[in-house]
């Protein structure tokens, strides 16, 4: 049935990839084109904050799939090139002033850094962390240069600190709120706050200047080569470099020039299918309802860029697969991994599991009684066990989040035991075996 | 019986394991063999010897005396052909090697999401207690890069745990495949693991 389809992909990231890996494995059996801005094809973009800036990993390494992916699964890759404009009457992209058909156009256009638009915003010292061109420009200036400004307390602005003062660099980062993470804890409590508090003194430990509530007003290039970041206060901060990780921005120009429904993101079902129905989107740069929130949510996250075009590619073949996961996290800073799962803001309690001291430990969030989210660091075996109890529509309650003695994976068990499906013949009716060399362990 | 060849795809080699379960008299020795080759951490194993009940602890016997029978199961990864672990993989931590089957772990990119735990028929990997880095058996990928079989293997006291290629007609694995009656766990998971198990 879909032989004589053709599905084009406009987008180079995760949720590009994954909607071929999905499409083809559900059995699409149609054309796939894919079109990329990108100059290399879909690669991982969370290691462009961490491990990758030290230089140890090749760009091939970052790839989602290898060259020979797209071959086996007979993709068109077009890279670095950019689709102008969507004819939704005509179901045509027209790309490079080719006119390209479609019968199903996947949007996974992404989303781009958010830009301060501050004077000297465009100096080659300031790097916006985006994309792997990004990544290897803040690289070579690690190699060279010793001290760092980092506008924004979020993942990247953190994870970058941790990589560059583990190398041995001077970091300062610049808050413009109160607080780090700001998309994690709840203001509940003290305990609301643990996770963002706690990475603030690790990284404080680690020699990282943090200042809060601080706008910067302009980059200044001085004459030995520096850049003064100066802040709205007058307050001066002078740096070899200055990274900036302040938001993103959903890409969504060439939806709405197409006059597709959009609303910060494009606005997307549970199936990833857009306000026309032969046009669907997901990752970055999707609005999609979730079954935990009233409102429908944009994610930048990997977990969103997986499994959302699973479930759009399902669609284009005919098969109902909603998306309806919860949603998770995670960010590696020095010798700690914090994930989150599910959501803190709406919860009316807070509960801690765990020592704050130990460096192991976890928020548990709740809401009329209610788990709606949780956040460890360090307590990898509880994540994976809240994240299966939220999907699953198990219950936990409060004594039992906050009783780090109670193992959280064994109230959910993963599966059943390990076992042969159908039982043996019994052994008389069996014929003598083949006697083997006893010496012998591998041909 | 479903045959080798009906479990995985074309290509040029396809590394499995054969398993004797008449030979196998549950002694864990695989257990340790594997941890001291590949530097398992303290607590954790990439292999585990289930009794026929499907127990690695709670060992006994199955029936009512004097009809009662017992055989033991190793397992450890299955290395299969259509591996549920790598396709819910968000990170491309977990990969399949096109030149002889084998499914590997980049320990760089895993981020400890556990999405493997939850897809693997097999519960065939453990993870690290800090940051929850996933850790499984790669058939002593080291080895068999020095045209050695793995440890588990080597140490094995009654020999029954073979290694070969699946794909070779003359490999002593296929010659087993063909004389004896064999199954693979959880069929029904339509994974296409290679681990094969001879009758016990």
């Amino acid at each position: 049935m879909t032989e004589h389809q053709r599905l084009v992909i406009v987008g180079g990231g995760q949720a590009a990839a994954q909607m071929i890996e999905s499409s083809r494995r559900l059995g699409f059996k149609g054309e796939i084109l894919l079109i990329s801005e990108e100059r290399i094809l879909p690669y991982l973009r969370p290691p462009l904050s961490k491990c990758y800036l030290t230089g140890r990993y090749t760009t091939d390494w970052l790839l989602y799939r290898s060259k020979g992916f797209y071959q086996q699964h007979e993709v068109a890759t077009t890279l670095g090139s950019r689709v102008d404009s969507i004819d939704r009457g005509r179901q045509m992209v027209e790309s490079l002033n080719t006119r390209i058909q479609y019968d199903w156009l996947f949007l996974a256009t992404g989303a781009r850094a958010r830009r301060l638009g501050v004077p000297g915003d465009d100096l080659p010292e300031v790097v916006y962390l985006r994309g792997v061109d990004d990544a290897h420009r803040l690289s070579n200036f690690a190699q060279s240069a010793s001290r760092a400004v980092i506008i924004g307390g979020g993942f990247i602005g953190l994870e970058v600190a941790a990589v560059l003062c583990q190398a041995g660099h001077r970091v300062t980062i610049l808050v413009a709120g109160d607080k780090l993470m700001s998309r994690f804890g709840s203001d509940t409590s003290s305990v609301g706050a643990a996770v963002p508090s706690f990475f603030q003194q690790v990284h404080t430990a680690h020699g990282v200047a943090i200042l809060f509530n601080v706008t910067v007003a302009e980059f200044r290039k001085t004459s030995s080569g520096a850049v003064d970041v100066v802040t709205e206060g007058h307050a001066v901060h002078s740096a070899d470099f200055v990274v900036v990780g302040v938001g993103a921005i959903p890409n969504v120009e060439l939806a709405v020039d197409a006059g597709i429904v959009c609303a910060d993101g494009i606005l997307v079902d549970e199936y990833g299918v857009s306000s026309d129905p032969r046009v669907l989107s997901a990752g970055d740069c999707a609005r999609h309802p979730n079954a935990w929130r009233a409102e429908p949510i944009r994610l930048e996250t990997v977990h969103n860029a997986v499994e959302q075009p699973r479930s759009a590619a399902a669609h284009i073949v005919g098969i109902r697969q909603p998306y309806r996961q919860i949603p998770w996290v995670w960010s590696d800073q020095y010798d700690y991994r914090v994930q989150g799962v599910g959501f803190a803001d709406g919860a009316d309690l807070a509960v801690l599991r765990g020592d704050l001291q130990s460096g192991r430990f976890g928020v548990l969030y709740f809401a009329k009684g209610a788990l709606t989210g949780a956040e460890f660091v360090n307590r990898p075996g509880d994540f994976g066990a809240c994240r299966r109890m939220m999907n699953a529509g198990a219950s936990l309650t409060v004594e039992q989040a906050g009783d780090a003695s109670l193992s959280l994976q064994a109230l959910i068990p993963r599966h059943a035991a390990v076992g042969f499906d159908e039982p043996w013949v019994p052994r008389p009716s069996r014929p003598h075996p083949v006697r083997l060399d006893p010496h012998e362990v591998h041909s | 019986m479903s045959t080798a060849s009906d479990q995985i795809p074309t290509k040029s080699r396809q590394m499995a394991f054969v398993i004797d379960l008449r030979r196998c008299i549950g002694c864990d020795t695989c257990v340790l063999g594997c941890k001291v080759e590949n530097d398992v951490s303290s607590g954790k194993s990439r292999l585990k010897v289930l009794d026929s009940g499907g127990d690695a602890i709670d060992e006994r016997p199955r029936g009512t005396y004097p009809n009662i029978s017992q055989y033991w199961v190793p397992t450890m990864c299955h290395h299969c052909a259509d591996a549920p672990c790598v396709r819910v993989c968000p990170t491309t931590a977990l990969w399949r090697r096109d030149e002889d089957g084998l499914v590997m772990l980049d320990k760089d990119k895993c981020v400890g999401c556990r999405r493997c735990e939850e897809a693997c028929p097999y519960d065939a990997l453990s993870f690290d207690d800090d940051v929850g880095t996933a850790d499984k058996c790669n058939f002593c990928e080291h080895r068999i890069a020095q045209g050695q079989g793995p440890a588990c293997g080597l140490v094995c006291p009654t020999r029954a745990i073979l290694f070969g290629d699946i794909l070779d007609p003359d490999a002593t694995v296929n010659r087993l495949l063909a004389t004896r009656e064999h199954k693979i766990l959880r069929a029904s998971s339509g994974a296409k693991p290679q681990i094969y198990y001879l009758e016990p």
